[in-house]
């Protein structure tokens, strides 16, 4: 009686609960039901969240400032959530103004005047129309983020660039509170710069993590950033000197030993990272770099910080001077060393087993489930789908393991030929391998 | 093991305390009893996907798939204290000047009384800035949480057939939440809602469209095209007290009937 | 005790049989092997001296699943095609292991692989014929013999050229053919569609009839490895035979001594049942069959091991 009343609470003919298999399956996305387990679960967070609430509200109190005067214009900061279009207001004056007479001819749009308010809407509209083409866009089944690399990548730069934009809201505060960043072109640059080393950073992960094709996918970053770094040192340090009164030309005369010897210890530390990193990933196997990395990545930051340390406490005209020397060109001095390092973590990675490599490639297609005699007959099997991905993350598919008839009909119809019987034998022997030995009763 | 506690044919109890109990009181197994019907209950209720699957690893996305809910619940928390808030609040951003010749306004001036700032010059709300403060952390988790709620359904998916309208859906409201975030700190008539609303204007003004649109969108949203005589604390308090709650309540609510409808997307 | 809805199938005692079975692994001495006649080709029958009705369905099965005919009818088959095997039979071997593998048991396993591996070196034998689909799979892919060809009778009548003589039956008879898992879908080499398929059609008067699922989509007979025999393995079989019953066949091959053992058990099921609901139609092993049609021999004719006046399906609702 009671297992009755658990099964008509199943919520088999509900909708949202999948109750289609196989490759004709026009149910995409089947849901899971949002009552009870959901509520339950986002109470706990929930009240959670309120008791901070509380917390905030007590402890900190907005503050209100002076009303609003109409005879001065204040320094003012929009909340963090609209800088984004602030500062995109404010980047716009790199883009041409002036006024376009009728650019229909017919006198309908009449002269339009393209200034930064212009310039500024159409760019802050920018983020947004993406976000409403995205469903028509990617029309794929994928689901899974690290087995849909461009599409979690093309997020992680999307937020990215929008931090950036933030950042750009505040760029006099910014260049108030670290004056060596010397001034608003470094600022320009993480609109391009940090987006793409997050975007390719992450692409390179997620494709290693989803075991895909590697090689060239690692090798050209870091070779582009090597390629990059010294194009940027070549130019700061080389090129520009020998330009009539800047930077290092200026001071030519009254440079000391120890501000060269420390800015060209600085610069030569980030050239070898790069190069040992660049040699790593493209002429060692995975094995033999990741060996050679991780211990030399280690040494390389410790020592890193020590030296700057060690400037910054001894001699900090010097440490002054190589800032100021090197942060105007952030992004490529720097930035290029931290994205070669990153990249080079995410893009060598510890291989799984063979088994977890191959049931990780199941993309719950559901053929398997609809091929195995033993789900037709097995009560368990209660909308229990996809055998081979349910094994793999050791989730309950409905035919455990000592039902299963190794009849290897669900791999005779898997698109990715994952041979489930195989696995089956491994997983007997392993459980077997802990009891008694010759399987007799004791 | 444990060792086995010895047989207990008298029914006494093997603890020494509860045995005295037990020997002169009528105890009822209450742990058993309230054991036994949670135990029932919870036989009834169908599993869930942890449950169905036994999953043994814990899931490191689950905790993200609430932020849909906080971020309904501290729209509720704003809600209930923005009608408070309304019963002290004077929309009201015309300039008056105080004695000093200090240029301030009805609005701040009632916001100061809610704050029980020292220029209040009416009685000061009790716990007024505790509201105030509870109204502005949560406008700040909803629309944090929108985000990152937004951000998770890009991630896992979750947007694709059959919940591209709910995609849709979310995409406004996260406009309407950033509107209403917006319309919300151009009310207490102070620096920041000075500043703010001459950025809003001029780039209502500079509409990319006909000549007349700019003009047209400024009088729509701002009440007036100059900061100076524009009355736009008015429109903006009907846009945040009005307009958007009645828009973003439905679309909310439609939003969620459409998640309970069709399931939450599974996770993988 | 005698089930009187189900009939005496559903008390085999398994467990008794992997016990012996397994207790026969833990010997490792090879015993004297006189050799009659020397050939490159060996057949080892396997299950079937295990599995014959001595051993299972002597007293409880008054049905027709003979497994010993299956030697029987491989050995004459050979012979009509001029091969004279060396018998590797039960004396001096041990059971190849499929089921104690798949079982998870492996030290048993290897320990039966390693002492069947050398009795067949011992013999020189250059050609292992199988009558079993997982004998078929498991000597050609767990044991990894190197040196020696493992075929399954059904692929050497095939090669060799076996010919059946004009029937004597008359009328035409439908043939399905059960493909087993073992010797077809999980070999990733050689694996056995066609040959049994062609097998039947040079019998004459036999037409050839493709279950409801086939060749590698054929659906599994219910049981696998001797693991379960229960009303969710019986169901999985039931499955497969009512295929067979909607396309109203006369006859269902197997090659595999399992799958007949578990039809062959519905099918003696099914025989308590009232009229209206029998099989009408004989499960064979395809040798059993082919044997059948060399001399015409026992055609249309259900063995049975009792006398007619005691068979108990004669009688009304059964014993």
């Amino acid at each position: 009686m009671e297992l009755e009343l658990v099964r008509q609470r199943v919520f088999e003919e509900k909708p949202g609960f999948p109750r289609q298999y196989g490759p004709d399956r026009t149910d995409r996305q089947p849901g899971q039901p949002f009552w009870p387990h959901e509520v339950y679960r986002d109470l706990v967070l929930i009240l959670l969240m309120v008791a901070i609430l509380f917390l905030l509200s007590a402890a900190i109190t907005p503050p209100v400032g002076p009303a609003k005067d109409p005879t001065i214009q204040p320094f003012i900061v929009p909340d963090w959530y609209l800088l984004f279009s602030w500062g995109l207001l404010k980047v716009a004056e790199i883009f041409p103004t002036g006024v376009i007479p009728d650019p229909l001819g017919n006198g309908l749009l009449g002269p339009v005047s393209v200034d930064t308010g212009f310039w500024g809407d159409i760019l802050t509209s920018l983020p947004v129309i993406p976000l409403f083409l995205l469903p028509l866009l990617d029309r794929g089944r994928e689901e899974r983020p690290a087995k849909a690399p461009l599409r979690s990548a093309l997020g992680l730069y999307l937020i990215a660039w929008i931090f950036s934009s933030s950042l750009y809201a505040i760029n006099n505060l910014v260049i108030e509170k670290w004056p060596f960043i010397g001034g608003d072109d470094t600022l320009k640059w993480f609109f391009v710069i940090p987006p793409l080393y997050v975007g390719i950073a992450s692409y390179v992960g997620l494709r290693r993590l989803g075991y895909r094709e590697m090689y060239w996918w690692r090798v050209i970053p870091i070779g582009v950033a090597l390629w990059l770094f010294s194009v940027q040192a070549l130019d700061t340090f080389v090129l520009q000197p020998l330009d009539a009164g800047r930077s290092l030309g200026a001071h030519a005369a009254t440079l000391a030993l120890p501000q060269i010897q420390g800015l060209a210890f600085i610069v030569l530390m980030l050239f070898a990272v790069m190069v040992v990193t660049f040699y790593a990933v493209t002429f060692l196997d995975e094995r033999r770099a990741r060996a050679l990395l991780k211990p030399f990545f280690v040494v390389w930051i410790v020592l890193f910080l020590l030296v700057g340390k060690f400037i910054e406490s001894t001699q900090p005209a010097s440490f002054d001077f190589i800032l100021h020397q090197t942060i105007p060109s952030m992004h490529l001095l720097y930035g290029a060393p931290i994205f070669v390092l990153i990249t080079a973590y995410v893009g060598l990675r510890e291989p799984y087993s063979a088994y977890e490599y191959l049931l990780n490639e199941c993309y719950q297609c559901g053929k398997c489930h609809t091929a195995c005699p033993v789900t037709k007959v097995e009560d368990d099997a209660l909308g229990g789908l996809n055998l081979v991905y349910n094994t793999f993350k050791k989730q309950h598919d409905g035919v455990p393991l000592w039902t299963c008839l190794a009849c290897d009909a669900c791999s005779a119809v898997c698109p990715l030929d994952i041979k489930y019987s195989d696995y089956i034998l491994e997983e007997r022997a392993k459980a077997l391998a802990v009891g008694p030995p010759s399987g007799r009763a004791s | 093991m444990a060792k086995l506690l010895p047989r207990d044919p008298v029914g006494r109890g093997n603890r020494f305390l509860f045995g005295w109990i037990k020997e002169r009181f009528p105890t009822v197994p209450w742990a058993d009893v309230t054991r036994q019907s949670v135990e029932t209950v919870q036989r009834q209720l169908p599993r869930s996907h942890t449950e169905k699957y036994e999953l043994k690893t814990v899931w490191y996305w689950y905790p993200l798939y609430c932020l849909g809910g906080i971020s309904f619940i501290a729209f509720l928390v704003t809600v209930i204290t923005g009608i408070i808030l309304g019963f002290y609040y004077v929309p009201d951003g015309t300039d008056i000047f105080t004695s000093a010749g200090i240029p301030t306004n009805a609005a701040k001036l009632s916001v100061a009384c809610i704050n029980g700032d020292s220029d209040c010059p009416w009685s000061p709300v009790p716990f007024g800035f505790i509201i105030r403060g509870m109204h502005h952390w949560a406008a700040h988790m909803m629309i944090a949480a929108v985000f990152l709620h937004m951000c998770r359904v890009y991630f896992t998916g979750a947007y694709k057939k059959p919940r591209e309208l709910n995609w849709l859906l979310g995409v406004i409201l996260l406009l309407l939440t950033l509107l209403f975030g917006y319309s919300g700190y151009l009310l207490p008539g102070n620096d920041l809602s000075g500043g703010a609303a001459t950025i809003g204007i001029n780039m209502s003004k500079a509409s990319p469209g006909p000549p007349w649109l700019g003009e047209f969108v400024a009088n729509l949203l701002f009440a007036g095209t100059d900061v100076l005589t524009a009355n736009y604390i008015l429109r903006m308090y009907w846009f945040h007290v009005f307009i958007l709650p009645l828009v973003g309540t439905l679309l909310m609510i439609l939003h969620m009937a459409l998640v309970w409808v069709q399931g939450v997307a599974e996770p993988h | 005790m005698i089930d009187p809805l189900y009939g005496p199938a559903r008390a085999i005692p398994h467990p008794v049989l992997f016990r012996l079975l397994d207790a026969e692994a833990d010997s490792t001495a090879v015993p004297e092997i006189k050799v009659e006649q020397a050939s490159e080709f060996a057949y080892y029958p396997g299950c079937i001296d295990y599995y014959d009705q001595e051993m299972q369905f002597s007293h409880l099965n008054y049905g027709e699943t003979n497994h010993g005919i299956i030697f029987d009818s491989t050995v004459k088959l050979l012979k009509a095609v001029g091969i004279e095997p060396m018998i590797l039979d039960r004396s001096f071997m041990k059971c190849c292991g499929h089921d104690q593998l798949w079982q998870g048991k492996v030290d048993v396993f290897q320990k039966m692989r390693e002492y069947n591996t050398r009795v067949i070196r011992m013999l020189k034998v250059k050609t292992l014929i199988v009558s079993c689909a997982e004998g078929y799979r498991t000597f050609k892919l767990d044991y990894q013999l190197e040196g020696i060809t493992v075929k399954h009778i059904t692929q050497v009548l095939y090669e060799r050229g076996l010919r059946v003589p004009p029937s004597k039956e008359g009328k035409k008879i439908r043939v399905a053919y059960q493909d087993p898992c073992r010797s077809c879908r999980q070999m990733p080499v050689d694996p056995i569609y066609d040959e049994p398929r062609d097998l039947v059609q040079r019998v004459d008067n036999a037409e050839l009839v493709e279950l409801k699922t086939f060749r590698a989509d054929a659906q599994c007979c219910g049981v696998a490895q001797m693991m379960y025999c229960n009303d969710k393995t019986k169901g999985i079989t039931d499955l497969r035979m009512k295929e067979a019953a909607e396309l109203d066949v006369d006859y269902l091959l197997t090659a595999c001594p399992k799958c007949l053992t578990h039809f062959g058990c519905m099918h003696h099921e099914n025989a308590w049942k009232p009229g209206g609901e029998r099989y009408k139609f004989r499960v064979l092993d395809i040798t059993h069959f082919l044997a059948e049609r060399l001399d015409g021999s026992e055609i249309g004719k259900a063995p049975t091991i009792l006398p007619a006046e005691r068979d108990p399906r004669l009688k009304a609702g059964g014993g």
